[in-house]
């Protein structure tokens, strides 16, 4: 199986895809020559898709789609709702951080963000790796 | 890729192949316990350095938003000393 080593939320993604920095794009590849893979879960995506631009959503499908993609797409299944839905109402109804950080338990992974703040009230100083 | 076979089909399938080196490299390649995984490996974690880099720069990332190998190693060793802080607190907790 292959192995989940960090898992973006929503504001580690967008600035991969504003290129708003080089870090999370250093992240990604970073992880992928180290043999792992960086998890993109379902909710990140879907909160924040309405608002990409068409190129940002470009950037995103070529680098989902990829064949020799350095990111995984992370599903929410159905058993894990709940839990999922508990932890967004612990981040003030966040549902793309709640499920972020329910990834980064579940693979025992680093959680990547741009504001460490809102992981912080869910997760250590040490699950949290801060790109800002 | 061939018509019929997956991915994961092309990856398992081995091809004997004959190549020259200089002779410490030979040397030291035949020291590993298996001469074959190791230089497959090698040839993979380079194949996976190459395609990331591609994928980027077609991304965009270019010019000042480069992602240079120095820039890597610095976020490696971010990342490396978080997940060490982690082990000790797990171990920690476990004790």
């Amino acid at each position: 199986m292959s192995h989940v080593r960090v898992v973006f939320d929503a504001t580690a993604l967008r600035a991969y895809l504003e290129l708003a920095g080089v870090s999370a794009g250093e992240l990604i590849a970073t992880v992928y020559e180290s043999g792992g893979f960086t998890g993109l879960p379902a909710l990140v995506i879907t909160s924040l898709w309405d608002t990409l631009d068409s190129e940002q959503r470009d950037r995103l499908k070529l680098l989902v789609d990829d064949p020799d993609s350095p990111v995984q797409i992370l599903p929410l299944p159905v058993g894990n709702l709940l839990d999922v839905l508990a932890l967004a109402d612990r981040a003030g109804g966040d549902q793309g951080l709640a499920h972020a950080v329910h990834e980064a338990c579940r693979h025992n992974a680093v959680l990547a963000t741009v504001q460490q703040q809102p992981a912080g009230r869910l997760l250590d100083d040490y699950d949290i790796l801060d790109l800002s | 890729m061939l018509s019929g076979m997956t991915k994961e089909g092309v990856e398992r399938k081995v091809e004997k192949t004959s190549i020259s080196l200089p002779a410490y490299l030979a040397a030291y390649a035949r020291s590993k316990e298996n001469t074959s995984a190791y230089v497959a490996d090698l040839i993979a974690a380079d194949q996976r350095r190459t395609n990331v880099h591609e994928l980027l720069e077609q991304q965009g990332y270019v010019d000042r938003l480069a992602v240079t190998p120095a820039g890597c190693a610095a976020m490696g060793d971010r990342l490396a000393a978080l997940e060490a802080a982690r082990r000790r607190s797990s171990t920690r907790q476990a004790a």
